[in-house]
């Protein structure tokens, strides 16, 4: 199955984590074998007292003349056994009273969590310590004492699991089929959630062994084993003329908690992607410096795209994004970009303002803004040390992103984030006059601007959303993009943010890239459109000419599945198959596949996007057949 | 949970335990602070109470007589008498328990069989000693830890991160006693630079600044071994934290405008990682105290956790129950205090 | 009409009226939330009702509340005439033989660690049939139902390796199974992309005339429900304000709320701009707890009466009323104050 696979990889792929993994595992070997081993008796005196490390003892022998390398290995056995025994009661209980606190929930869970909170707050090392001096110390003791004391962690983390999988889809669908609570929790919830305690298994078992190790070094360690921590209670005296009986025992300590954390945090994750997907990290392609140019000429053209590709580096895969990409835009235009989810949208918008995720490089392509280069063959443009954009950034060109994802700051006030923007690029204006803008785009988009003192959270989802607009006005830029401005809000508030969005634009003369997956929203707000699949546009075109003459077979059948208001109730026009994922292998047409009229040709050659009719352009070998159609109806 | 070196609560990447943390500490506009501090203290109250009834349950479990558990082994009878009759070892439990808990509320923590002073005197006195040396430690941590968490977390998967971050998973995997034994003979035994015991030089100054530089260099020693360990923690909870704030998308937002690196990671990725290290600073302060203990004993640190080293090799119980007590009553104000810094750190919470 | 498979009457649902045991021991209650408040609709055999309103409106909870996976608070449910509101144990069980549900989410549907095949047959194996010959013949049966060719290829991948699409188809087969008489669809295709939505629907509509189902569809998207049902009801903080056969309900609703969420459904409409009616604020669930009629906060027609007076329930036709003191008004005029697009 998939998981073991990722944590096979996890732990054969780092080096780090093969080599705790072997050290737990010989470790492990040793500590069950020792019995067998025929070692010298670690109890044995027969050795001169103190001898340094040397040929006959390897690891010296200690006060008593007992060699140090045969006690360090019978010290892995109590290691281990404490460390199993603790962790695997501590694990167990966890699971018992975790699941039952976060499943059935109610006044259980109230006085569990208590419980549970109440242990997180005891110094338990001392509970430790009591009992181990009260009821006199031997390693069963020690390690039930230690389970006491760790079980409402290992609970804990099984009661967030239980209550975060138990509201999950497939929990409730079992429910609905039929079975009782009792047979969810069993069969699907605790299986699931279980993986997180048996990495955390690992790391108890690193507590466990120091604790042991603690308690042997106060005196409290069972007197008939040889445990690495009192091997050090005994050497300290001899610090001095000895030194070796003690550095030995704490290395041992060291190597196999140091082993178990880290491979408890490999394992970890493996069975996090997130955490995984972090990791990469693209490496930049240098920047360019500007060549000498002709001025800009002042011509109608805000914005430039030429054949621009976005690679995304995903676990040694790349994955372009972004393939191949051009289209222009006039000043004061607005051109609607849309597509299904993961056809490379959002990709654009983070290539035209420069802030690609740390997994990805633009490869190849040129972006020009106001006429000068902003990036050349993918490398930014860089003049006097400073990449160009750097000052176009929010002066000429701004985004707005979906405000329900964090687009604002949490911890800061509205008005701070405005003016701080404001303050960046204008520093010579002074607070007062920042705060005076930040009151007149408030009132521009509509909200009373006694709400700058507000926090991001304190704004309901719209006006948060007018914030995020608010805050991409501040410096009066040329070339607006937005990212998915309304998808996250309610029908009537997204009908009038986008209202708001387009009468803006018109009022303060905005050249607008509105991203979207919504054709209905792009085609009342834009004159034209890109309609983009698979990373490149496919069609190109005014709105009213997407709509009624549409050129390429995926816009035609994407009009044709969309339920509307007022279109007649016909049966809904199927398109068949998957869609594209950025990183499917797929010669010629990437919509081949999906599409009724597809040809031999089809699947040989990738069509570029032509000029069909006018200022209607399409990327089909067949376009100027399709464009020749009616409207609303599929080959 | 129970020994200072080893893996925190959140050692994982702040997994779901410090998750469900945060996430019951984002009650929002739902529940007023004032009401909130009630409950907290409530629960720290509780704790208390948790724990005194722990240690009668336990002094009543133990194998041997209650009395001379509580007197001593060598207790003379008239005093293992009037132990049993303040006690009230005669009567039935109920009214034993009713009894502690009174005793222990009034101050009364019982006597120290070794010293015959007040539990209370004995203890009191190494509690300065204490505090000094771990929060010193802990101030060095935090802040090392934060910032180096912070740098590695800009460059996730580079060589410096991965070095970094084994580096600090092997320094809290380092036993905190042994540490101290390996800084003393390297600093004070192989090399005479600095005091391996003790607080003050003996018969050294007593007054002014002399006397504070000569605390600072017996301090040095037991805080690095005490701030090591602590270093490692932060500086995996500061990565994790930071990092997961440079992964949203205000952050996004902050490039787009065009804020420089530096600001966007101390101002706008840190101020929002703030509130899971204080979380985690929060849940680990008794981890803390059980690494003070370990430390103190090693350098002959005159606070409370050399005194519980003293009272366990003399068996004298009723100090260690009420260190035990002591301690417990100070995690828990200390953690309601992190709560009340976490409340003013994130503007999600109603004041 | 005749009586329906499914009545519900009055249902209510309050979440969080117990705090926790700290609040108790504080006598601290947090207030109720109500979720649902006085829901009556009914289902008749074969058909769909759409359940349309914003997020939050309550709607999902009204369809956990009839498939019985919650327990309403107070109100009855009745089906095929026989009270199904507090039904536990074996006869829960049997209940869900009839009604099932469809998620929102595909990718969370399933749980990981089982196979396809596995999950479609939790159900029957649930339901006491006990033969592994009949479930896997049932359960070939259902995937082939849903498209999903070859089902023995299907029935033995893991959730990980299909599609968004794939998965609802295979969900639309889990509910199915047991051939139920009614199925609750949770807004089955918003988490789906556009080209994958056309498919879905119309194999519901397929199955739907198939097997004689009856459908709860809810959803937030007028078109999509426009295009599943015969009748409409629309949700607003927790009640239903109007319902009505779909035509009416897109062409000549009675309800303003209805008109504005009509109004706001963005559209190519060839040549003319459509204007855009002014709403002042957003719902909140503090909002159910106001006087007189709850939209009156956003309403663009409200008047003092509004204020002060809960609107009553306004029978216009047959099967279509509206909670609206202007609902006469609103359902031959619309919403005649009509504002020019702004600037
Ligand atoms: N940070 C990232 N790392 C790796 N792949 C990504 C990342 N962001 C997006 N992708 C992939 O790139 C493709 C395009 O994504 P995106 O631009 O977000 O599309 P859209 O905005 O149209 O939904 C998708 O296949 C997506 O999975
Ligand atoms: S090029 Fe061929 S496969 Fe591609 S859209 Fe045109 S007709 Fe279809
Ligand atoms: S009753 Fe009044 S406020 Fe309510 S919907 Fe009708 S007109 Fe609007
Ligand atoms: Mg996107």
């Amino acid at each position: 199955m998939s998981r073991s696979v990722a944590i096979a990889k996890a732990v054969i792929g780092q080096p780090v984590t093969l080599v705790s993994a072997t050290i737990v595992a010989v470790v492990s070997i040793l500590a069950f074998a020792v019995p067998y081993l025929g070692l010298v008796d670690p109890e044995a005196m027969n050795a001169l007292p103190s001898q340094p490390p040397g040929a006959a003892y390897w690891m010296g022998t200690d006060n008593f003349g007992r060699d140090i390398l045969a006690r360090i290995i019978w010290g892995a056995r109590v290691a281990l056994i404490v460390a199993i025994g603790s962790s695997a009661l501590s694990t167990i209980l966890g699971i018992v009273v975790g699941s039952v606190s976060g499943y059935y929930g109610g006044w259980v869970d109230s006085v569990l969590g208590r419980v549970f909170d109440i242990f997180l707050l005891i110094p338990t090392f001392f509970l430790v310590l009591l009992i181990v001096n009260l009821f006199g110390s031997n390693l069963g003791l020690t390690m039930f004492a230690i389970a006491i004391t760790t079980w409402p962690r290992s609970a804990r983390i099984m009661r967030a699991q239980v209550l975060s999988l138990k509201s999950r889809t497939y929990v409730q669908a079992s429910l609905a089929a039929g079975a009782s609570s009792w047979q969810a929790l069993v069969s699907h919830v605790i299986p699931n959630g279980i993986a997180p305690l048996i990495t955390d298994g690992a790391i108890l078992m690193g507590l466990a062994i120091l604790t042991e190790a603690g308690l042997s070094f106060l005196g409290l360690g069972d007197q008939n084993s040889v445990s690495w921590g009192r091997m050090i209670y005994e050497g300290q005296a001899y610090l001095r003329s000895a030194p070796w009986i003690s550095i030995f025992p704490g290395v041992s300590l060291l190597i196999l908690v140091s082993a178990l954390n880290l491979l408890g945090d490999a394992l970890n994750r493996a069975l996090n992607p997130q955490i995984r997907a972090r990791q990469r990290v693209a490496r930049r392609r240098p920047p360019i410096n500007a060549s000498p140019e002709p001025a800009p000429v002042a011509d109608d053209v805000i914005l430039r795209v030429d054949d621009l590709v976005l690679t995304y580096y995903v676990g040694g895969r790349e994955v372009r994004a972004v393939d191949g990409l051009s289209f222009a835009l006039r000043r004061g235009e607005s051109l609607g970009i849309v597509g299904e989810s993961g056809c490379g949208k959002s990709s654009l918008g983070s290539a035209l303002l420069q802030i690609l995720p740390p997994n990805a490089v633009l490869s190849a392509g040129r972006i020009r803004i106001d006429g000068r280069d902003v990036v050349v063959d993918g490398r930014a443009v860089v003049e006097r040390g400073q990449p160009r954009f750097q000052a176009l950034r929010w002066t000429r060109v701004a985004i707005i992103f979906q405000s329900a994802m964090n687009a604002l700051n949490p911890v800061f006030t509205v008005g701070d984030q405005l003016v701080r923007a404001y303050r960046l690029h204008r520093p010579k204006d002074g607070r007062e006059k920042a705060r005076q803008r930040a009151t007149e785009v408030f009132e521009m988009i509509g909200i009373a601007p006694n709400r700058l003192g507000a926090y991001p959270h304190q704004l309901s989802g719209g006006m948060r959303q007018r914030a995020m607009i608010a805050l991409s006005l501040m410096l009066e830029p040329k070339l607006l993009v937005a990212d998915e401005p309304t998808t996250a809000l309610d029908v009537l508030i997204q009908d009038q943010i986008l209202g708001e969005i387009d009468a803006l634009r018109q009022r303060l003369n905005l050249t607008l890239i509105l991203i979207s997956h919504d054709m209905g929203a792009v085609a009342e707000t834009c004159e034209r459109i890109a309609v983009m699949y698979a990373g490149k546009i496919v069609e190109l075109a005014s709105t009213a000419a997407i709509f009624e003459r549409p050129s390429h077979p995926y816009t035609r059948a994407l009009i044709a599945a969309s339920p509307t208001l007022t279109k007649p109730r016909t049966a809904l026009a199927v398109i068949s198959g998957e869609a594209f994922h950025a990183g499917d292998v797929q010669s010629g047409c990437r919509f081949a596949p999906r599409c009724p009229m597809s040809q031999d040709i089809c699947r040989e050659k990738s069509p570029e996007l032509l000029p069909v009719a006018g200022n209607q352009f399409a990327a089909c070998h067949f376009a100027s057949a399709v464009v020749e159609q009616p409207a609303g109806e599929m080959a | 949970m129970t020994h200072s070196s080893g893996a925190d609560p959140c050692a994982v990447s702040l997994p779901v335990i410090c998750q469900s943390r945060l996430n019951e500490k984002k009650f929002g506009q739902s529940m007023r602070l004032q009401k909130y501090i009630l409950l907290r203290t409530i629960q720290v109250v509780l704790v208390v109470f948790v724990v005194i009834a722990l240690n009668f349950v336990l002094i009543h479990l133990a194998p041997g007589d209650i009395g001379s558990i509580l007197a001593g082994e060598t207790a003379d009878p008239e005093y293992l008498a009037t132990v049993r009759s303040s006690y009230g070892l005669d009567r039935p439990l109920g009214e034993q328990l009713l009894r502690y808990f009174g005793r222990i509320l009034t101050g009364d923590l019982g006597q120290s069989y070794r010293s015959h002073a007040p539990v209370l005197d004995v203890i009191l006195p190494r509690i300065p000693a204490t505090l000094l040396l771990v929060g010193t430690s802990l101030v060095i941590s935090v802040a090392v830890g934060t910032l180096i968490g912070s740098l590695i977390a800009q460059k996730p998967g580079s060589w410096l991160d991965t070095t970094v971050s084994t580096l600090s998973v092997a320094l809290f995997s380092i036993p905190v006693f042994w540490l101290g034994l390996m800084l003393i003979l390297v600093f004070a035994v192989m090399n005479r630079w600095l005091p391996s015991s003790g607080m003050t030089t003996p018969g050294g100054v007593r007054e002014g600044w002399p006397a504070v530089l000569d605390v600072a260099r017996h301090l040095v020693l037991p805080a690095i071994s005490l701030s090591a360990i602590w270093i490692g923690q932060y500086i995996r909870i500061a990565k994790t934290a930071v990092s997961e704030a440079l992964s949203e998308n205000y952050i996004t937002t902050a490039r787009a405008i065009g804020f420089p690196e530096r600001d966007i990671v101390l101002r706008d990725a840190l101020s929002n990682a703030l509130l899971p290290i204080v979380t985690v600073f929060g849940l680990q302060l008794g981890l803390v105290l059980t690494g003070a203990v370990l430390t103190e004993t090693v350098f002959s640190w005159p606070g409370l956790g050399r005194l519980i080293y003293e009272a366990i090799l003399t068996r004298d119980t009723p100090v260690i129950i009420g260190a035990f007590i002591l301690m417990s009553l100070t995690v828990g104000i200390a953690s309601l205090a992190t709560d009340l810094l976490y409340a003013v750190l994130d503007p999600r919470i109603a004041l | 009409m005749n009586r329906g498979l499914l009545e519900a009457r009055n249902l209510r649902m309050d979440y969080g009226v117990s705090g926790g045991f700290m609040d108790q021991l504080l006598g601290a209650k947090r207030a109720p939330l109500r979720a649902v408040d006085d829901v009556s609709l009914t289902i008749a055999q074969g058909e769909t009702l759409a359940l349309v309103g914003e997020s939050g409106s309550g709607k999902t909870t009204t369809g956990r509340i009839i498939t019985r996976l919650e327990r309403p608070t107070s109100g009855s449910l009745l089906f095929e005439g026989r009270d199904v509101t507090a039904l536990s144990g074996a006869a829960l069980r049997a209940y869900r033989r009839h009604c099932q549900m469809i998620f929102q989410n595909p990718y969370e549907s399933f749980d990981p660690r089982l196979t396809v095949g596995t999950s479609v047959a939790e159900p029957l194996r649930l339901q006491g049939i006990d033969s592994s010959a009949e479930r896997r013949e049932r359960v070939m049966a259902a995937l082939d139902a849903v498209d999903l060719r070859p089902s023995s290829i299907f029935s033995n991948r893991f959730p990980t390796d299909l599609s968004g699409g794939q998965l609802q188809r295979v969900s639309i087969a889990r509910a199915l199974v047991l051939e139920p008489k009614l199925v609750v669809a949770d807004e089955p295709v918003s988490m789906l992309d556009v080209s994958i939505r056309a498919s879905i629907m119309t194999l519901m509509l397929k199955l739907q005339e198939r097997m004689g189902l009856s459908y709860l569809y809810i959803t937030h998207d007028l078109a999509v429900a426009r295009h599943m049902s015969s009748r409409i009801a629309v949700m607003y903080l927790g009640t239903i304000v109007e319902e009505g056969p779909t035509d009416v309900m897109i062409a000549g609703a009675a309800h303003p709320y209805t008109r504005l969420l009509v109004a706001a459904v963005p559209e190519y409409r060839a040549g003319t701009r459509r204007s855009r009616i002014k709403t002042r604020g957003e719902a909140a669930a503090s909002d159910a707890v106001i006087g007189g009629c709850r939209f009156h906060p956003r309403c663009p027609l409200a008047a003092d009466i509004c204020r002060e007076v809960i609107p009553p329930r306004v029978n216009l036709a047959a099967g279509h009323f509206s909670d609206c003191h202007f609902a006469e008004t609103v359902a031959s005029r619309g919403l005649a104050v009509r504002e020019p697009r702004v600037a």
